[in-house]
């Protein structure tokens, strides 16, 4: 077990808290999505506790999360590293026991990802935006006129 | 050393290219019309759009074609795709989306879609002779702009130029080493009026392939060769690469194929925007992406 320090930001000890109670809760439903972050659980057995500074305003935090399963006791570690108090990375490592467990928890780990949204761009310093490409008039007047077909 | 920045529209899209440092002496006059010389060789060569190009040209008849010298590594690089994607990314998939109605009038009335030849039936190449057994209509969508983004910096090289930063529609390729990071905010496909990350590029080439705007009916302008469909599951990718041919192809190939078999063709960071606004991205993509804040944080 690491040594434990008290993290510097209470909110970023708070998202690793909501990391590992998603993981749980979304374990426990069987399923591999993380959805709903903010549900709680009775998950007690979190410590998340700050183990680098891996760069400027970016520390990276651990947690272990124990839950019972139909099968008995099982623990999963999840690391995120949050930068400028945004998560911009989060790592989640199965440690399950139990056949059952150990695919669901693998199964989750293939597959977390972290959601994203988006933020207005007028807010945003920036020199460009990337995304598809503009489409050229013809097109655009082109599908204006296939659109006016099918609601007519 | 003087600036210099061009706005147009090209090949389908808006282009701003940024010329930060460049002999005194040119006028811009001259500087545009070197790059829209070589836009235009281009689009002549290679566009599906136009009827005059080569590619309309072997469109209708077989036989064995002479490109110019750029032909070469454009087919390399889609030679190697297709061998490490069991064949998801080929241009011989032309004639779908002209049947798909994505063609030069922009019809954009589907018919019924056929999966293309396997390459090696169909097309061989030795430097810039291509040799094609029957007439086929060869499509560049994946790599054709980033090539072309590549070439006209070598276009601004030989005028003397070494600091650019060349934007064909979202397909950046940034040469600037002294200067500032290049912050290039990666849209919202679904609200473009939003981001959701925002990327640093110094030196290098971005871009980005979304099904956002190129949509009509049931597709976009990317088509699974095999399925005969747009891919769904993605709503847009990024990819940094050394070359923008290779970014702009990678970005198109990953809504056809896994990036651990793309990888094995050439190195590249990414990032795909899932369907369900789940995010996947290589460890050293360099950007940083907008993660709701959880709404019960600011009271614990």
């Amino acid at each position: 077990m690491h040594d434990d320090t008290v993290p510097a930001n209470k909110p970023n000890t708070f998202f690793t808290g909501v990391i590992v109670f998603a993981v749980i809760a979304t374990l426990s439903a069987g399923t591999i999505l993380l959805q709903n972050q903010s549900q709680q659980t009775d998950a007690t057995a979190i410590r998340p506790i700050r183990v680098t500074n891996t760069a400027e305003n970016s520390q990276t935090y651990q947690a272990t999360g124990n839950y019972t399963s139909p099968g008995g006791p099982e623990t999963i570690a999840v690391e995120v590293t949050v930068t400028d108090g945004v998560i911009t990375n989060a790592q989640v490592t199965p440690h399950a026991k139990h056949p059952t467990s150990q695919k669901f928890q693998t199964e989750f780990v293939d597959n977390f990802s972290p959601q994203v949204i988006g933020q207005p761009i007028a807010g945003l310093q920036l020199d460009k935006v990337a995304g598809s490409s503009l489409t050229p008039k013809g097109f655009n007047d082109a599908l204006q006129k296939i659109i006016r077909e099918r609601d007519s | 050393m003087t600036t210099m920045q061009f706005r147009f529209m090209a090949i389908g899209t808006h282009w701003v290219v940024d010329v930060y440092r460049v002999p005194k002496e040119l006028s811009e006059k001259s500087v545009f019309a070197a790059i829209n010389a070589r836009i235009e060789a281009y689009d002549h060569t290679y566009s599906r759009f136009r009827s005059d190009s080569m590619v309309h040209k072997m469109a209708r008849a077989a036989g064995t074609y002479t490109l110019p010298a750029d032909s070469e590594k454009l087919f390399d690089v889609y030679k190697q795709l297709y061998d490490c994607t069991n064949g998801k990314v080929t241009p011989l998939v032309g004639q779908i989306m002209v049947d798909a109605g994505y063609d030069h009038n922009y019809s954009l009335k589907p018919q019924q879609l056929t999966s293309p030849q396997p390459w090696p039936e169909v097309l061989t190449y030795k430097k810039n002779q291509v040799t094609i057994t029957q007439p086929v209509l060869l499509d560049f969508g994946a790599g054709g702009k980033g090539q072309l983004v590549d070439l006209i910096a070598g276009v601004l090289e030989e005028l003397g130029s070494t600091a650019y930063c060349i934007d064909a529609g979202g397909d950046i390729l940034h040469t600037f080493n002294e200067g500032k990071p290049l912050r290039i905010g990666l849209e919202d496909p679904r609200h473009t009026n939003k981001v959701i990350g925002v990327a640093s590029l110094k030196n290098g080439s971005l871009c980005a392939t979304a099904g956002n705007r190129r949509a009509w009916r049931d597709y976009h302008h990317i088509i699974d060769p095999m399925l005969l469909a747009s891919p769904r599951h993605i709503l847009a990718s990024w990819v940094v690469a050394d070359e923008t041919i290779w970014s702009d192809a990678i970005a198109t190939s990953l809504f056809l194929a896994d990036a651990r078999e793309l990888k094995k063709c050439h190195d590249f960071e990414y990032a795909i925007l899932y369907a369900d606004y789940s995010l996947e991205k290589s460890l050293n993509f360099p950007a940083e992406f907008f993660i709701p804040e959880f709404p019960d944080a600011k009271t614990n």
